[in-house]
């Protein structure tokens, strides 16, 4: 306990703390839209779109958010305007990208980038070892600033986002613009991948979107109740990650996301004694 | 004979408190934390150094130089990342006990200087641990 | 009053033409039954004229005293509705969200209108259940219920009756005649079960490779292809205000 008491002695781990939970919030609401659409793959697609941004940023030595913002941002946009109509199919579209953005970001930060610890870097990015306890001023600042605009940008449009969630074809039957909220939908995407890069890691930001999803799929009925659900275990889950960080020295992105399995593994036993008590 | 009682143990706990304060003038110990909590104070040190200005550090770590008067405590993971900050004695009679050493603890002051028009971080060393 | 027209409407796809030159008007008050085979067109048309599809040539024009806001519609069911963790009081308000504009909040007036419409269709007490904990029968009611919050005027149905079994059609072609008849909705409905619903049908549309017949009830019972339908003028059955046959 003084241990904890010792770490919040430092400014970094009380910001780490606040961003943290407000990611977290972005990736549970979010979450639960792209898993109920099926587009769940998307956040991994995404990240590793974003990985070969911020390679780009890390050899030429600038801030890695000017470049992963807007690249990560553009592809969403194209990947969600894709239909099954096309050649190329959603699916196979996603991993194109994604695996040519990973091997060209490893490529280029092998070729060029300066660094002493090549593969350090490398891979503290794509599992997020220290990422949010080492955030820079301008960091903090983006992060706080867009993960609020997000909260906003849901909350005002929450019934909207459901209806077209739930069904597409009747919200723009009946005069819902579906295409307008499609796409900043997919703005909203790009930004929150981005952002739980700092917080996960690229690779592991699935985990984040998809896990406290499914398991407020699992226990409750109601739209309401699963994002309010899925936002409450994904931020326990986040700042529980960081806190064991700190006292464990484990990574946190692994951290968090071995939280999220339990807690899934945890809802699914309660529905099932749930269920089977309403039966008796 | 019960207030002399009760005033020796007061004596008593205030001498035990006035010494510990005394010992633990430390403001951060981080030479008992992982390798990940040294690199993530040293990296905030660098981004935000007015949190950490005179502030007394234990620290564990590396000691190594390039030869001409240049140390520096560093850590590395490889996996991860390292971590390097330039230290320098706290007055004449202090001796570097050489020049590499790994795994030595120091105590002493963080503060900064201006050099190229460049803040840069350093720790003044108060003690060899 | 007319609520809409086709004019020369080619309909499909931009790699195939599913029908062309398509030409009919839909009045206030009108109960048209769009039928034909599967792969006519008949959901294509539907999703043209709702402005799901682009036309590929041709236009749907909307009386301009029409608000296209007010459209009611009732897709066909998709997998992922059929899982979705939503109870029936939320899936029903959704259908003011095309009226709402920018308000980010239904009104007071919308809840107790949905309160309303559920009740008129028999599943008010199902509110606060889970969509997926409902029969077929219950899940296209408050289907219904949700596309009657989206309009007072038209609806659109899209083969409503598909997953249905006996009793439960015959209860929504009631419920269906009943809104035409007693509330006034104009409605544009894709069927199989054209011997079920012609008696209170006022305009047929028939697809086969491309429009075989556009017409009144009238002309259609007179024409060759009503006895596709088994449908001859002596054994038309018609519901009445009571639901009775």
């Amino acid at each position: 306990m003084d241990k904890l008491i010792m770490f919040f002695q430092h400014d970094f781990v009380i910001k780490a703390l606040i961003v943290a939970i407000l990611i977290s919030l972005c990736c549970a609401i979010l979450g639960v839209t792209l898993v109920l659409k099926r587009y769940a793959m998307i956040g991994d697609g995404l990240s590793h779109v974003a990985f070969g941004g911020m390679s780009i940023a890390m050899v030429l030595t600038v801030a890695d958010m000017y470049l992963m913002l807007p690249i990560t941002i553009l592809v969403a946009i194209i990947l969600i305007r894709l239909t099954n109509r096309g050649k190329v199919k959603n699916d196979s579209a996603i991993a194109m990208l994604s695996v040519g953005a990973l091997a060209f970001g490893y490529l280029i930060v092998d070729l060029f980038s300066a660094s002493a610890n090549i593969s350090g870097d490398v891979c503290s990015t794509l599992f997020g070892s220290v990422s949010i306890l080492t955030l820079s001023n301008f960091d903090v600042w983006l992060c706080v600033g867009l993960t609020i605009f997000v909260l906003i940008y849901f909350i005002f449009f929450h019934n909207k986002i459901f209806a077209i969630t739930f069904d597409e074809n009747f919200s723009k039957a009946t005069g819902v613009k579906t295409a307008l909220y499609n796409n900043i939908l997919a703005v909203i995407v790009g930004i929150v991948i981005v952002l739980a890069m700092k917080l996960v890691g690229s690779l592991l930001i699935s985990a984040l979107i998809v896990f406290p999803a499914i398991s407020a799929i699992r226990l409750f009925k109601s739209y309401k109740w699963v994002i309010i659900f899925a936002s409450i275990i994904s931020v326990i889950n986040s700042v529980l990650g960081i806190l064991l960080h700190l006292l464990w020295g484990t990574p946190v992105g692994s951290t968090i996301v071995i939280i999220n399995i339990f807690v899934y593994f945890v809802c699914w036993c309660l529905e099932v004694i749930l269920r089977e008590t309403r039966r008796v | 004979m019960k207030l002399k009682m009760i005033a020796t143990f007061v004596l008593v706990i205030l001498c035990t408190f006035i010494t510990a304060c005394g010992s633990s003038n430390i403001d951060h110990d981080l030479s008992t934390t992982g390798f990940q909590f040294r690199y993530e104070v040293v990296t905030n040190m660098k981004e935000n150094p007015k949190n950490y200005k005179n502030k007394t550090i234990k620290i564990k770590g590396d000691l190594k130089s390039n030869g001409s008067a240049y140390y520096y405590l560093t850590e590395t993971d490889n996996v991860c990342c390292t971590w390097k900050l330039e230290v320098k004695l706290g007055n004449d009679k202090m001796v570097f006990p050489t020049e590499n050493k790994d795994g030595i603890i120091v105590v002493g002051e963080f503060s900064t200087y201006t050099k190229n028009n460049v803040e840069k971080p350093y720790l003044k060393i108060t003690e060899f641990v | 009053m007319n609520i809409f027209e086709c004019k020369k409407l080619s309909i499909g796809y931009p790699e195939k033409v599913v029908c062309k030159d398509i030409n009919f008007a839909v009045d206030k008050g009108d109960f048209v039954c769009i039928v034909g085979e599967n792969g006519s067109g008949k959901s294509t048309l539907l999703k043209t004229i709702l402005g799901l599809n682009k036309p590929l040539s041709g236009k749907v024009i909307f009386d301009k005293d029409f608000n296209r806001k007010l459209i009611g519609f009732l897709p066909q069911q998709t997998e992922l509705q059929k899982d979705f963790p939503a109870t029936v009081k939320e899936i029903v308000m959704s259908g003011f969200v095309g009226r709402m504009g920018w308000r980010p909040f239904y009104s007071s007036q919308e809840k107790d209108k949905a309160d309303c419409v559920l009740k008129e269709l028999g599943v008010y007490e199902h509110s606060s259940k889970s969509f997926k904990e409902l029969s077929g029968g219950q899940q296209q009611r408050v289907l219904l219920a949700r596309a009657l919050c989206a309009t007072d005027e038209m609806l659109f149905l899209d083969e409503p009756t598909n997953n249905l079994d006996g009793r439960s059609i015959k209860q929504f072609y009631n419920l269906i005649s009943k809104l035409n008849r007693d509330n006034n909705i104009t409605i544009c409905m894709v069927t199989h079960d054209l011997e079920r619903v012609i008696g209170n049908a006022t305009k047929i549309v028939y697809m086969k490779d491309n429009i075989k017949f556009v017409g009144t009830k009238k002309d259609f019972l007179e024409s060759e292809y009503a006895k596709n339908f088994g449908v001859e003028q002596e054994e038309i059955i018609v519901i009445n205000n009571k639901g009775e046959e």
